[in-house]
């Protein structure tokens, strides 16, 4: 009896030092796992000023005016005149846009060019146009002249932008092609 | 030690004075025991003594020369940004590379390492450097961070870096002198920079509290775009007319902010070397100049504002004014009786000094403090003239002042001045940090009516539609304003062809927001044969400030009211 407590005491105590001893290493370890992402954090911190200098240097008025200057003949710039400033109430309202108008400046090509901005807004709409598109290419009379009366009854949405009535314009197509 | 010794020679004593001693212990021993202990405590404590003293000797030595040259504590400032936070002065850390070529293991390797990151190294010099055997040498001066940590991946032993904080300016000469100069010790020395240490900042940074972290950036009133390109016209201006210098400010009647302000010839406050030359002077906010003409403004204003004249007042301008030895003429006379807007307009000495007569020699001075013309400005930054003014006003000085002679005053305390008489009466204080329209009205007070306020707003519009300032005029934006030809004094005597040029002028003039204005100092023609006044030079200097800043400035373009002047009922 006396050897048994013996034993567990000495078990006890080897296994609370090396339990210390395993406490005290993890605490080490994850001590330099702080300092290197301290040091990381200071050298990230000191690399944004650098940036930030470095942006401030690259956009500073007096260097982008000698820029423009330089590049003024290759991208055909021009300074700002006053008369070209207005405020968005001073646009004047855009005509109503019919579907003779699309039809008359597009062709494949157009609708193809609405397709290209239509993908960055709306891809289920750009999808159906791109169908339309291709149904537009082969039997390009008779959908125009399907889609047309359907068209004028909307005439009223006309403050939509060009890409929103092509989409429309596209379902029609489909419908009538459909029917 | 003394106890054990003790106790030794108590034993042999003990044995000495014939009592009995039980030695047989002792010779067992052969007594050699004392001896023996003795003799091992002797030796460490030779021991012992010999280190002492070698520390003593090192203590005494001085340390051998390695090593880098102790860090300077370069301490903390806050950012300097502009009122968009564009960056005008920031807090750079630059490490520069040292060796100590007697740490070096092989010199060659260490060389030809280093070149991996560091291209443009030259060996031969750095195979000298490493080979001297002198404790520490630099290799190279500010490093980028990547270039640092690429040369710490290197592991060549016996180099080290050592990091210093370099105040840069991103903005360059073009802020110079609003931002201001630090010294090597990262202290402000002038501009704003000296400005933050007089708040504070100073103290903080001696208790060792000024961690860059917790500094907040220090927002200007100024707009970067806007400085450019008041200093892109200014330093063109310089040019063009030939001038020792030139300058201009915008600055906001509303609030009290000073949207940019520029003189030239200036400094790069990266490589200050020529900040303390003579000419290198901010002439906007510590230059003394007599302002000439731009002064009929306040002196139209001061007998408008008196109640005792009105736009339809006429005074004979037909003879000159002759006062004590001085004859008072006019530039463009007309010899005949003037209205007070063609007083203005015309720009006669003549009408603006019987103006000034009708209010008085004291209502006058009075008019000029009230103005804070002739005070010292209040503001943030630390170079400010002294405006002077004749210790006792007689009746010449009065008329001298009123076209602006024989007091003289800063440039900017002119636009605040202007801007009073536009802004609707009310006298604000520049200030160059951001501020709104409500605070800055707070501190502000009244100086003139608003009554005189619409009578200069018409004069001004009026000035720009057919008077001298018509170079001065942007299409779109109702720019109205008052040019000023003053003579300079050259060994004590008006000069006729040394000239100092301004123009103020305030835009849009329906309901002013901004007063821009310019100064040439000395400017020739621009060709032999073209005049040298302000109406040539500095006029279209402000033109091309408004036009090139009104957008930046969120001033609308507005081309139904191009000739307000001409229809308001007078």
């Amino acid at each position: 009896m006396f050897r048994t407590s013996d034993i567990i005491l000495i078990a006890v105590m080897v296994s609370a030092a090396a339990m210390t001893y395993k406490i005290k290493r993890d605490a080490e370890v994850q001590q330099a796992a702080v300092y290197k992402i301290q040091a990381q954090i200071r050298t990230e911190e000191d690399q944004i000023d650098l940036l930030k200098a470095d942006w401030s240097l690259l956009t500073q008025p007096a260097r982008l005016q000698r820029l423009t200057e330089l590049y003024k003949d290759q991208l055909g710039l021009q300074n700002a005149d006053a008369r070209q400033i207005v405020r968005l109430e001073e646009l004047p309202e855009k005509p109503p846009l019919t579907i003779e108008d699309i039809m008359a400046e597009s062709g494949g090509e157009g609708i193809d060019k609405e397709k290209t901005a239509s993908i960055a807004k709306d891809k289920a709409g750009a999808d159906k146009s791109k169908a339309a598109g291709k149904a537009k290419a082969t039997e390009k009379r008779p959908v125009a002249a399907a889609a047309k009366p359907k068209s004028t009854a909307k005439d009223k949405v006309a403050s939509n932008t060009k890409v929103a009535v092509v989409d429309k314009i596209a379902e029609k197509i489909e419908d009538g092609a459909d029917e | 030690m003394i106890g054990i010794l003790n106790k030794l020679l108590n034993r042999s004593r003990r044995g000495e004075d014939g009592s009995i001693v039980v030695d047989s212990a002792r010779k067992a021993t052969g007594g050699k025991t004392r001896t023996r202990v003795v003799m091992t405590m002797a030796v460490f404590l030779s021991i012992y003594v010999a280190i002492t003293g070698r520390l003593v000797w090192f203590g005494f030595q001085g340390p051998t020369d390695s090593g880098p040259p102790p860090s300077r504590v370069t301490a903390s400032r806050p950012d300097i940004v502009d009122r968009n936070g564009e960056v005008l002065a920031t807090d750079i850390k630059t490490s520069s590379l040292f060796a100590e070529p007697r740490h070096i293991v092989d010199a060659d390797e260490a060389i030809e390492k280093l070149a991996t990151v560091l291209p443009e190294i030259d060996y031969e010099q750095t195979y000298k450097k490493l080979k001297s055997g002198a404790g520490f040498v630099w290799l190279q001066r500010q490093l980028t961070p990547k270039q640092q940590s690429e040369i710490m991946q290197l592991g060549i032993p016996g180099i080290g870096f050592r990091t210093e904080k370099r105040r840069f300016y991103p903005a360059g000469e073009t802020a110079s002198y609003i931002v201001g100069l630090t010294n090597i010790d990262n202290q402000g020395i002038s501009g704003m920079e000296k400005y933050i240490d007089d708040q504070g900042l100073a103290d903080l940074q001696l208790s060792g509290l000024a961690v860059a972290k917790d500094l907040k950036p220090v927002k200007l009133s100024i707009d970067l775009r806007v400085q450019h390109i008041v200093r892109n016209e200014v330093a063109e201006a310089m040019q063009r007319y030939h001038a020792i210098a030139a300058g201009g400010v915008v600055f906001n009647v509303k609030t009290g902010e000073v949207v940019a302000m520029a003189s030239v010839p200036d400094f790069d406050p990266n490589n200050p070397y020529n900040a303390q030359d003579k000419d290198r002077l901010n002439r906007m906010s510590a230059g003394l100049y007599e302002m000439g003409s731009t002064f009929k403004s306040f002196t139209t204003a001061m007998a408008l504002d008196s109640g005792k004249v009105t736009l339809e007042s006429k005074f004979d301008a037909s003879r000159p004014i002759t006062i004590g030895r001085q004859t008072i003429r006019d530039f463009h006379g007309k010899g005949r009786v003037l209205s007070v807007p063609e007083v203005f307009i015309y720009s006669s000495n003549i009408g603006s000094a019987k103006e000034a007569d009708v209010v008085g020699i004291e209502g006058h001075r009075e008019f000029l403090h009230r103005l804070g013309l002739l005070e010292k400005m209040k503001t943030e930054l630390p170079e400010v003239a002294k405006p002077t003014e004749p210790r006792v006003w007689k009746k010449v000085h009065s008329i001298t002042a009123a076209f602006g002679h024989g007091i003289s005053t800063t440039p900017l305390q002119t636009a605040v001045g202007c801007a009073a008489l536009m802004n609707g009466g009310f006298l604000i204080e520049p200030t160059f940090l951001a501020r709104t329209a409500d605070q800055a009205m707070e501190a502000a007070k009244r100086v003139v009516s608003e009554k005189t306020v619409e009578g200069m707003r018409y004069l001004y519009t009026l000035n720009a539609e057919k008077g001298s300032g018509k170079n001065a005029r942007v299409p779109g934006y109702r720019v109205g304003g008052k040019t000023g030809t003053a003579e300079k004094v050259i060994n004590g005597r008006y000069s006729k062809d040394v000239r100092f040029n301004a123009f103020v002028a305030a835009f849009p003039m329906d309901d002013p927001q901004y007063i821009v204005l310019t100064i040439i100092d000395e400017p020739k023609p621009e060709m032999p044969g073209r005049g040298a006044t302000a109406g040539s030079n500095a006029a279209p200097m402000v033109a091309n400030i408004i036009r090139r800043a009104a957008p930046m400035l969120g001033v609308k373009p507005d081309f139904g009211q191009e000739n307000a002047a001409t229809l308001v009922s007078y």
